[in-house]
């Protein structure tokens, strides 16, 4: 009976060591995670940190190396992301949950690409060369032009991101507050129309540096609550209204449009 | 759809597709500026819902029990309160005596003018049914309305037989002991499953003479001796009832008529009312 007791203390001895040895490596992830939800330098340099982890995960995966050339490199990392942004202490160690996610990702691209086996996506890269589909289309266009457009659409990106900084805010902030659903994208999109067409809106948002919220809520009949939860979607949507970003307003010009097509 | 690159990170990029959404998605080794056609969104806006879900899945929890307890103490409330029976009880003044399923009183109501003011001011919920009987009843006695000689006319009415059955038997026992101590009344049951020779359960009328045998197995040869006014007085309403009984068997009993005043000596308690049935009988 006595051997039979000492047998299951050290058992329950072992599992608690065990168990807290595995708690204590965690501890420094679990802060790191934690200060990788609220900064997303802070997350890029996570995720740098446990690069070998992720390409590991994803060699499992795909029954192979993995390079970080392959689209499933770049899914793994996202769905890293996804980790760090949805991990909570409850759901016991960081690096499993990040494992199963990756796990997940990984395997629902893989049944999404089956369904395209034969097509040819029009970005991926082909041939020695490295040039993808879109590019070999656009051969009657000067590629000198092409490469002018991507580095103006760029600067100008790059610009607006500058302004949107003296805002305080960034675009993943935006994509974050950016709506999803319809009715809620068409109730914000009704405000950054009101503004197209009372120009001294955008004048008033550039020099108070606010948004004039009371006048866009009355001007575009939408729910104050629903205009004040996606602020920073209709902060940038404006930004892009004023001079300057006629390339991006290029990229939504059917969505600008008024009621009968009418370009506002 | 067209998706432009607004910003690029290690894991992630921003695009902005031609609708206007801006969206993180998987960065695929894009650059800023680049348009892309084809891009696999981050789900963090799926997690953050269903860990907003979780988080108040236990207020919908609560509000379940809290909805299912408030239904249980009402069904629990109402069926204290629902009516089970109803006891009919003439006096002079009528009165209603409803109980639930455990014999106690849920309503009273009295049937006629005398019945209404008798019971003004009197707190009948969640006592028994005796209880509730024994003071009707000493209400009537202090008021008038019962005296000696008087009878009670029960009246019992139930969706269980069963229920109506006992009850006949419990109240009629439990009246004759209460009341012979007081005074001597008659109860007849008013019930169709009595015959009308079981109606009428009496209780002796005349009290005991001090100076007399106080032993109560008293043989059938012995009989009280009543005063010979109050034998006739009874005899008259013997008589009455029996006419009424002729005529029509299913009436409820008519109330007696006054007996006359009823002497001081004491009323004691014996075995003569089984006499007097078998009495009756002849």
């Amino acid at each position: 009976m006595g051997c039979i007791l000492s047998v299951l203390k050290n058992k329950i001895r072992i599992l608690y060591t065990g168990r807290s040895g595995a708690m204590q490596k965690e501890h420094p992830i679990i802060a790191q995670v934690y200060a990788a939800k609220e900064d997303m330098y802070r997350a890029d340099e996570l995720i740098r940190q446990y690069l070998p982890f992720i390409r590991s995960e994803t060699a499992k995966v795909m029954l192979r190396s993995c390079t970080e050339q392959d689209d499933e490199f770049s899914i793994a990392m996202i769905a890293f992301h996804e980790a760090i942004q949805g991990y909570r202490k409850e759901r016991g160690s960081f690096l499993s949950y990040a494992a199963m996610l990756i796990r997940s990702r990984l395997i629902d691209y893989q049944r999404k690409e089956m369904k395209h086996q034969g097509h040819v996506s029009m970005d991926q890269e082909q041939g020695e060369e490295g040039f993808s589909l879109s590019d070999r289309l656009m051969d009657e266009r000067d590629a000198y032009e092409e490469s002018i457009n991507l580095k103006a659409t760029r600067q100008e990106i790059e610009e607006l991101s500058k302004v949107m900084q003296d805002f305080g805010v960034n675009f993943t902030d935006v994509a974050e507050n950016s709506p999803k659903q319809e009715r809620t994208l068409e109730a914000c999109m009704r405000a950054v129309r009101y503004a197209m067409q009372n120009p001294e809106l955008l004048d008033e948002l550039l020099r108070t540096k606010k948004l004039p919220m009371a006048r866009l809520v009355a001007g575009s009949k939408a729910e104050r609550k629903t205009l004040e939860r996606h602020r920073k979607y209709i902060l940038a949507m404006l930004l892009i209204q004023t001079n300057g970003y006629e390339i991006v307003r290029g990229h939504l010009r059917h969505i600008l449009k008024g009621r009968g097509g009418r370009l506002v | 759809m067209r998706y432009m690159v607004m910003e690029c990170h290690l894991s992630y990029a921003v695009v902005l597709d031609e609708e206007g959404r801006f969206l993180k998605v998987a960065n695929r080794h894009y650059e800023v500026g680049q348009t892309v056609y084809e891009v696999i969104e981050m789900k963090r806006a799926d997690l953050e819902k269903d860990l907003q879900k979780k988080s108040y899945r236990w207020i919908y929890s609560l509000g379940a029990l809290a909805a299912c307890l408030l239904f249980a103490f009402t069904a629990i409330f109402q069926m204290q309160n629902r009516i089970y029976g109803s006891v009919y009880m003439q006096i002079n003044p009528s009165f209603r005596v409803d109980v639930n399923r455990k014999d106690v009183v849920v309503g009273l109501e009295g049937l006629n003018a005398d019945g209404v003011k008798l019971i003004t001011d009197y707190v009948y919920k969640r006592k028994p049914l005796n209880q509730v009987m024994d003071e009707i009843v000493d209400r009537a006695i202090e008021g008038g309305y019962l005296h000696q000689g008087s009878v009670i006319t029960l009246h019992l009415d139930a969706d269980d037989d069963d229920w109506r059955r006992d009850k006949e038997e419990m109240i009629n026992r439990h009246l004759k002991e209460y009341l012979s101590e007081k005074l001597d009344v008659k109860i007849p049951m008013d019930s169709p499953d009595v015959s009308p020779q079981q109606r009428e359960i009496i209780i002796p009328l005349a009290p005991q003479r001090e100076d007399e045998d106080t032993d109560d197995d008293l043989s059938d040869d012995q009989e009280e001796e009543l005063p010979s006014d109050r034998v006739s007085d009874y005899e008259v309403q013997e008589q009455e009832q029996d006419e009424l009984k002729e005529n029509d068997p299913d009436d409820d009993l008519p109330i007696s008529q006054n007996a006359p005043p009823e002497d001081d000596d004491e009323i004691e308690d014996d075995d003569d009312h089984e006499d007097r049935d078998d009495d009756d009988d002849d």
